[in-house]
């Protein structure tokens, strides 16, 4: 896997691409095996962020293999990721962070909405821009969301994927995980 | 126009500074600075004894970690020596700004912010780190090598042809990775597909297949050389006089003038099924 991060431009021109992209979202999908179960680190020496993928069955309008990524930080497991990733998609085209930096929506007028804090999901809108929007169980309910299963049930639904058995879970094996504080750096003496 | 315009922008502006607290030292401050991928620069400001430490918390390593030590030593150190910032390891690299003075906490934001800001974008743009790996990241380019894929596989798969994509052939210590091979038990044909995000990487793909022919020149088994390419994306549109210069020199190198997109079913009149 290449040390570079992937970069998610900022608007798809092609609509052909645009347009697979969107359905790819907006088709039902299926998940024979949803129980999630993170242990594989994402980049190799550099174990703070651990993730499991699972296959998306979908209808076979385009070829794309999916799957669903959960990654959670080992140091603060209230900081996780979930992706809907293709392997015809050289970046993350729908996803949900639990924590991190408020994205900012550029086509929105400055400071009149276009700071969108965490937890909120990351997709591409119909002209192609790449943008962060919350859903209103993330404005009503966001205490629940803390919990990984209420949140991946979340992400099953807005992006339309359906558990073939039993419903989406994630185990977190409690010798990799520990959550610490808000304060990532909480205890740490700055010199 | 006059200058209450700036009431509008600095309205703006000020609005996006929001501030949460962490635990009874340390909050965390939303600052209206945002990286080239759209991430919105927060910092940790906490107290420790008389001191403020003004600090990213880690998430600045976190995105330029696994750069290049060209990216660290071009990028990352002049930053961190114009400003003053430290760095201690915890884990992960923290970086961070100390004052005693309150008066100077406003510079530590700024200075931080700004730090932050950079390293983010031009971790995001990638210039000095990926370095080759320039050339293949692009998504049109890959687009373009899946829809090329795919359209062989479909066309081919059920042929008494074997199919290969992205496969090195040649003699032994001199091969070389072309999109597509089609082969038959006695000859190889090579199907190389040729795309580009920019002008330069479009033209260097041209360049570095033609050089890759002229390696494989006495490379017997292999029979039709073909080039397909990419007409559809607006790199092409753009440029297309200039590409075209560069087509036609690769001309020499293959067996049949270079396939675009629009006409690939040229190549199942070459590879008859």
């Amino acid at each position: 896997m290449k040390n570079t991060s992937t970069k998610v431009p900022n608007k798809i021109k092609d609509p052909h691409f645009l347009a697979r992209i969107r359905a790819l979202i907006s088709n039902e999908k299926g998940c024979e095996d949803c129980e999630f179960s993170p242990d594989r680190a994402k980049h190799k020496g550099r174990p703070h962020d651990l993730v499991d993928s699972k296959p998306v069955s979908h209808e076979e309008e385009y070829a794309d293999e999916l799957s669903t990524t959960v990654e959670v930080n080992v140091v603060d497991y209230s900081r996780f990721t979930f992706r809907l990733t293709s392997d015809g998609i050289p970046y993350p085209f729908f996803h949900y962070d639990s924590a991190g930096q408020a994205h900012r929506n550029r086509l929105q007028p400055l400071g009149k909405g276009d700071l969108i804090k965490c937890p909120h999901f990351n997709t591409f809108n119909e002209d192609g821009y790449y943008y962060a929007y919350r859903t209103d169980v993330i404005e009503d309910q966001e205490e629940h969301l803390g919990t990984h299963d209420f949140a991946l049930n979340h992400f099953f639904i807005e992006g339309n994927i359906i558990p073939e058995e039993g419903v989406p879970s994630v185990k977190l094996d409690p010798k990799l995980f520990t959550h610490s504080s808000k304060n990532p750096v909480e205890g740490v003496h700055f010199t | 126009m006059n200058c209450q315009i700036l009431n509008q922008i600095k309205d703006a502006f000020g609005s996006l500074w929001s501030c949460d607290p962490l635990d009874d030292k340390s909050v965390r401050i939303t600052t209206p600075y945002a990286s080239l991928n759209n991430k919105y620069i927060d910092l940790i400001v906490m107290m420790q004894g008389d001191e403020y430490v003004v600090t990213d918390g880690g998430y600045v390593d976190d995105a330029i970690g696994l750069r290049s030590s060209k990216f660290i030593d071009t990028i990352l150190v002049p930053y961190l020596e114009e400003f003053e910032i430290q760095v201690l390891e915890n884990q992960k690299k923290i970086y961070y700004k100390k004052t005693a003075d309150l008066d100077f906490v406003p510079n530590c934001v700024f200075e931080m912010a700004d730090f932050a800001r950079a390293m983010l974008s031009a971790s995001y743009i990638d210039v000095v780190a990926s370095g080759q790996d320039a050339l293949s990241d692009n998504v049109e380019e890959v687009e373009f090598q899946r829809r090329a894929k795919e359209y062989l596989k479909d066309s081919y798969e059920d042929s008494n042809y074997a199919l290969n994509f992205k496969q090195k052939i040649g003699l032994e210590g001199r091969k070389k990775k072309f999109s597509a091979v089609i082969a038959t038990p006695s000859e190889e044909n090579v199907i190389q597909f040729l795309s580009g995000g920019t002008f330069y990487h479009f033209k260097s793909h041209i360049t570095n297949t033609m050089g890759d022919f002229d390696l494989l020149e006495d490379y017997t088994p292999l029979n039709l050389k073909l080039a397909l390419y990419d007409d559809r994306v607006d790199i092409y549109k753009d440029n297309r006089d200039n590409l075209h210069e560069y087509l036609n020199l690769l001309r020499s190198r293959l067996t049949h003038d270079p396939v675009p997109w629009s006409e690939k079913d040229r190549i199942k009149e070459l590879l008859p099924i």
